[in-house]
């Protein structure tokens, strides 16, 4: 068994895990408040369009936005000197795409749990609203923020549908050890897929204890 | 002077009146629940925006025609009826957390403790607000009101919860704070008693109206 796809894989989960969390914490942020702006629910709804719509379907729309013949495509192309779709960058990109959603699922309903009375006296006591988020709110919805993040990780890390379509399965490049699994089924190299099937087994199920242990020491 | 007009919508609710309070004295809000008297503090703090409204604090404007101060840049205390000591820090941190930022750590912390021991919580500094009483979380959050330095000082139902012994001890001890460093002070209470042992000026706030205010008639405080 080659461990290419699995350290690739835990490259772009790790990446993903990253962009997905900082811009999910800050779309959650912006959702959960409590004053109603025009487009909130519309924000929501794209946000999590990728929880409900097909990965096919997904991968479609992102190859037409940033495929080599879109206008976005191009001009990515001839800033960074790349393509973004067929690269690593659309790997981390496809992933990142996948657990957005969850993180901004999570994330939202853990901020809007914290009491807003605290924010407030945050506030009167001479914070700023960016102090009083992450001073306050923010440590106090720790836990959940770590849940979001958790499943953001797994789904990046299991990500087939959305990968293959705009990333490609490129060895050593985009073919990341959900796609590996896949082709070496196809190819009837069963030892080699039940090898990368165990390894992604045990890397869920070891993050997720250890992120359950760290939760329940930061809580009281 | 404290002088604050507001005229606020708050869903189907509205509050509207004018209060003046002196300073270096306790002005006792009372009226029954739901009449708006969290409403007229949330005003004073910026929390919320009364419109047209009115909040001027001696030469300062906090709000007019033309401004509002956020309520990070309004000199006040506030002790909401829930208390709202942040869970994740310990006393001393809570306290510290309004005390002037541009300062060092260990002075921003001596000062912390300094409010705690006037609260009278002193000894409590390293313990969280889940293993503190009523009494001694009232105190934290009095004491973390006072080392911001306000200029208003707004309490709601701040000794809701106590016993009669406690209550009493409380009320003079915000009394003594309120005369001896002159700030402007409102206490909102519906217990009637409670009033009396403020021995303050009273304002009624009945049905969204903020009504009698003492100064408005130029009467003097009792």
């Amino acid at each position: 068994m080659t461990l290419g796809p699995l350290w690739l894989s835990l490259g772009i989960a790790l990446a993903s895990t990253l962009i997905a969390g900082s811009v999910g914490v800050a779309l959650a942020a912006a959702l959960a408040t409590r004053r109603r702006f025009v487009g909130r629910e519309a924000v929501d709804a794209l946000v999590t369009a990728p929880l409900v719509v097909p990965p096919t379907v997904l991968g479609y729309y992102v190859l037409t936005l940033l495929g080599a013949s879109s206008p976005l495509g191009r001009a990515i192309e001839s800033l960074f000197g790349a393509p973004i779709v067929f690269t690593r960058a659309g790997a981390v990109l496809a992933a990142t795409i996948g657990a957005l959603p969850l993180v901004v699922k999570t994330a939202r309903a853990a901020l809007e749990g914290v009491d807003p009375t605290l924010v407030d006296v945050a506030r009167t006591l001479g914070a700023r609203p960016l102090r009083a988020f992450f001073a306050v709110r923010l440590p106090l919805a720790g836990r959940g923020v770590v849940a979001a993040l958790t499943l953001a990780f797994a789904r990046a890390l299991g990500d087939f549908g959305l990968t293959l379509m705009v990333a490609g399965d490129i060895p050593g490049r985009t073919r990341t050890a959900s796609l590996a699994i896949y082709d070496a089924l196809a190819a009837g190299r069963e030892a080699e897929a039940a090898g990368l099937v165990a390894v992604l087994t045990a890397v869920g199920i070891v993050a997720l204890y250890g992120v359950n242990r760290l939760t329940r020491r930061t809580v009281g | 002077m404290l002088g604050v007009t507001v005229d606020l919508q708050r869903g189907n609710f509205r509050l509207t009146g004018t209060l003046e309070a002196p300073a270096g004295a306790v002005t006792v809000v009372v009226g029954p629940s739901g009449a708006g008297k969290t409403s007229l503090l949330l005003a004073i703090t910026g929390l919320v925006r009364p419109r047209p409204g009115r909040v001027v604090v001696d030469e300062a404007v906090w709000q007019d025609e033309a401004r509002f101060l956020p309520p990070e840049e309004r000199a006040v205390g506030w002790v909401p009826q829930s208390l709202a000591l942040f869970p994740h820090l310990s006393a001393r941190d809570n306290v510290a957390f309004g005390v002037e930022r541009t300062l060092a750590r260990a002075e921003r912390r001596r000062r912390a403790d300094e409010a705690l021991a006037a609260a009278g919580a002193a000894g409590l500094e390293e313990r969280r607000p889940s293993t503190l009483s009523g009494g001694e979380a009232q105190r934290v959050a009095l004491a973390r009101a006072l080392a911001r330095r306000p200029r208003v000082l707004l309490l709601d139902e701040p000794l809701a919860a106590l016993d009669r012994p406690l209550r009493r001890a409380l009320a003079t001890e915000i009394r003594r704070v309120v005369e001896r460093e002159g700030l402007y002070a409102l206490h909102v209470t519906h217990d009637e008693e409670e009033a009396e042992l403020l021995g303050g000026r009273v304002v009624r706030v009945e049905g969204g109206r903020v009504l009698a205010n003492p100064l408005d008639r130029g009467a003097r405080s009792p």
